[in-house]
């Protein structure tokens, strides 16, 4: 693989995966305060 | 009718929204454009992931949750009495698709079933599908013609995957849907690993990722590029189908609008990618030189699927596992985005008043008499696809127009602000919503010039063109009949679905 797709996949799957795993952990982070209080 | 169902959990609404996104477009259509179009196709489709699909989804889960009707009844709600109508046309809309997508689900089935009589054949030493197609190279070419045209057992098969899907939702939400989605989507995830692992340890598997990552600029200076990744994601995220507002209908009193939204879509976007990831290093492994591998990224949904994926996997040893994992994940992917078109047909049925059971029988009826065509024909099968699926930018449009009405910033503070603990700019609101008004008018404009036809509105006689598969005459006709039916009978449907 070329260090341009490398990149360019880096920041295609970080940008992707990594929103879904953030805003899964926020959701997680919420429901979990929200059965403590 | 108010609803007293409601998802139990948090998890239960999330794994239905992911349920209903991720289906069968996510497998057969994106490692497609993904492979033709490269880094630059992916990173508009995420632009439009934010731009379209996020406002538009958002918009649909508040007004679902707030009015906890079906389509009609809390789009009528919002939309007041003038407007009731609009929430038939996406109820319409979105059945004419279930109708044929019943059919995909069919398909799905009869190829998990070949697969699994492949598997059986090479465990036991009989005849596999690369042995049937040493003898005969069209052998899956000839299968696809048998199952697709004037098939008992894709009547059948579709019959059963409507049954199934009815038979899970009778049980009611957590019994039903909830319990059905925590099954597909782990184990659909589970499966694209595996997939995933298998294909980048071909010799060659690299290089699918080199065609689907590697930005090639002066792709951003072709329109069909930027066309297809907005239709992509806007009919992968399920934006302006009246789904998620089916789904959000049954969420708790205090649920999350905004984090469940981007759950969802970038949800669907990994599931995506990870197709794109299992699938485009086989297709590159597997064909005889990188030319094939591309023709074949061009040689449509149904081809690639069902005859040249079986056809590249049957090549290597082990194909009749990695081929019986990815029928039986594109099965469930199929599957599970089934059940909330069958849904939000119970819903609406529900709030005229009938029991769930009762609904369901009738919407079983429904799908199983007006699929029909679909599983008969694939002409009609391609000309529902056609109309519905550009039907459903109008289905979006309307969803816009009705928040533009109510007032961006009112409707914002009224529906969407409440009980989400992300915020989300006023501005970035706004705008997008804005623009995409513009969007949906430049994207029906395109499709409808692509000249899939030859006579797109009069054919040879001087006649409309009405009964041509891909001809502008069909899609308007069906869209006015839908239309002018939802005027007609507004003022009952303002008082059956949301006065009442």
């Amino acid at each position: 693989m070329s260090a341009g797709a490398i990149i360019s996949m880096i920041f295609i799957v970080g940008v992707v995966v990594g929103g879904f795993l953030y805003f899964l952990r926020l959701a997680m982070k919420n429901e979990q305060s929200k059965k403590a209080d | 009718m108010t609803k007293t169902e409601e998802f139990s959990n948090r998890w239960g609404i999330v794994l239905a929204s992911l349920g209903m996104a991720i289906g069968a477009g996510n497998l057969w259509r994106f490692p497609r454009l993904a492979g033709q179009y490269g880094g630059a196709f992916l990173i508009l489709w995420i632009g439009f992931l934010l731009i379209w699909s996020i406002p538009i989804l958002m918009a649909e889960f508040s007004i679902g949750k707030k009015f906890k009707k079906g389509v009609i009844g809390s789009f009528g709600s919002v939309s007041g009495k003038g407007l009731t109508w609009g929430g038939f046309f996406i109820t319409v809309c979105t059945l004419g698709i279930a109708f044929y997508y019943a059919v995909v689900t069919g398909w799905a089935l009869q190829y998990l079933g070949l697969a699994s009589q492949n598997l059986f054949s090479f465990i036991t030493g009989s005849k596999t599908i690369a042995v049937h197609l040493a003898e005969d190279p069209t052998y899956l070419e000839t299968y696809w013609d048998g199952i697709s045209n004037g098939s008992m057992s894709t009547v059948i098969l579709y019959i059963l995957a409507v049954i199934a899907g009815i038979y899970l939702l009778i049980k009611g939400i957590q019994n039903g849907l909830e319990k059905a989605n925590k099954v597909l989507i782990p184990s659909l995830f589970g499966l694209l690993i595996v997939i995933t692992v298998i294909s980048l340890n071909m010799e060659n598997g690299f290089k699918g990722l080199e065609y689907m990552f590697a930005i090639d600029t002066k792709h951003f200076s072709n329109p069909t590029i930027w066309i297809e990744a907005l239709s992509q994601s806007a009919w992968s995220t399920g934006a302006g189908w009246g789904l998620i507002m089916t789904i959000s209908s049954y969420s708790r009193k205090k649920e999350d609008v905004v984090l469940n939204t981007f759950i969802s879509g970038f949800g669907n976007n990994t599931a995506s990618i990870m197709a794109g990831v299992a699938i485009l290093p086989a297709v590159f492994a597997l064909a005889a030189n990188e030319g094939e591998a591309v023709s074949f990224l061009q040689s449509g949904n149904q081809a690639l699927t069902f005859t040249i994926i079986p056809k590249l996997f049957s090549t290597i040893t082990g194909g009749a596992i990695l081929s019986f994992i990815f029928f039986l994940a594109f099965f469930m992917a199929a599957f599970s985005s089934l059940l909330p078109m069958l849904e939000l047909f119970i819903a609406n049925l529900k709030d005229m008043g009938l029991t769930r059971k009762s609904a369901a029988m009738r919407t079983a009826i429904f799908c199983i008499i007006f699929g029909f065509p679909s599983a008969w024909s694939l002409n009609f099968f391609n000309n529902q696809d056609w109309v519905w699926g550009i039907g459903l930018i109008i289905s979006g449009l309307l969803i816009i127009i009705v928040v533009l009405r109510y007032g961006i910033s009112k409707f914002k503070k009224d529906f969407i602000d409440t009980d989400s603990d992300l915020d989300v700019p006023l501005k970035y609101f706004s705008i997008t919503l804005c623009f995409n008004v513009v969007l949906a008018v430049v994207l029906i404009y395109w499709w409808m010039s692509r000249g899939y036809s030859e006579n797109p509105w009069f054919d040879a006689n001087g006649n409309w063109n009405v009964f041509d598969v891909y001809s502008n005459a069909s899609v308007v006709t069906q869209w006015a009949i839908a239309l002018i039916a939802g005027i007609a009978i507004n003022k009952y449907l303002y008082n059956k679905f949301v006065k009442s």
